[in-house]
């Protein structure tokens, strides 16, 4: 994944830029863009599932924020309520524990990225604009060992889903 | 601090779970401060900022810092039974001393 890992890269360099006194308007964009790294990742993950590749970026741009932030943090919730059973030890508990950070990770920074990018009144530091970079290295991380799982692929599948109004 | 509607959050024990947590979290936390506002869903939501030392917020300890004080406040305020989303935003005592962010210190 290129994209997604380029994007994740780059908010670190923005993170670091400025050894000493690092901009604001640099903190700022590092946080979005690891927000959006982790956006990338879900939306092309899902579009690989796409048989012709060279329609892949279409399908990848039927992912819309919203719609994703209200699915993550249903399966989050979903999940909250699962570990609560004392559910058996093992590799199913593990995979959905990863699924669990990866949502979790999702809600986190769609919020922080929301405030990074309007919110002007907020000041960032680099201590904690790392902290927002390593979540979403640790959500890749986690989706790596998760991607070729039966809930991963599900997960993703319902990304793509838009509430009904009727 | 946005008014909660009353009942819908007991704002004491969230005040005493983080003050619980504030204690057993020294010193690699200097001090947590919480505000209740709306995210980005609309829901009403607990943003905590927290301040902690330049020791634990070293690179190669950040992450393990931050997940352990994550961990330990939201068991000590005890976030399922409140319902609330929570996030979290840390920075480390010299940051703090060189924004002089308001916001950050204890009015």
């Amino acid at each position: 994944m290129p994209f997604p890992n380029d994007l994740l890269e780059q908010a670190r360099h923005l993170a670091n830029r400025e050894p000493k006194r690092p901009k604001q308007a640099s903190l700022r964009r590092a946080v979005s863009t690891a927000y959006y790294a982790l956006f990338h990742l879900l939306s092309m993950e899902t579009a690989k599932n796409w048989k012709r590749p060279a329609e892949r970026f279409t399908v990848a741009r039927m992912l819309d924020h919203t719609p994703m932030v209200r699915v993550c943090t249903a399966k989050r919730d979903e999940l909250n309520v699962h570990f609560k059973t004392r559910p058996r030890p093992g590799h199913d508990l593990n995979v959905l524990k990863q699924l669990h950070a990866i949502t979790n990770t999702f809600v986190n920074m769609l919020q922080h990225r929301h405030t990074a990018d309007y919110n002007g009144a907020v000041k960032w530091s680099r201590t904690d604009v790392l902290e927002k970079i390593e979540s979403v290295e640790a959500a890749f991380q986690s989706w790596r060992e998760i991607r070729d799982e039966h809930v991963a692929q599900n997960f993703l599948v319902t990304l793509l889903l838009k509430e009904r109004k009727n | 601090m946005p008014i909660v509607p009353r009942g819908l959050v007991d704002q004491g024990k969230v005040r005493v779970g983080v003050q619980r947590a504030e204690r057993a979290l020294a010193p690699d936390v200097i001090r947590i401060m919480y505000t209740f506002a709306e995210d980005v869903q609309g829901n009403i939501s607990l943003f905590f900022r927290i301040v902690i030392s330049d020791a634990a917020s070293t690179p190669s300890k950040l992450r393990e810092t931050t997940q352990r004080i994550i961990a330990r406040v939201l068991h000590d305020i005890k976030a399922e039974e409140l319902g609330l989303q929570t996030y979290f935003n840390f920075r480390s005592k010299s940051e703090q001393a060189m924004l002089r962010d308001p916001v950050w210190e204890r009015q």
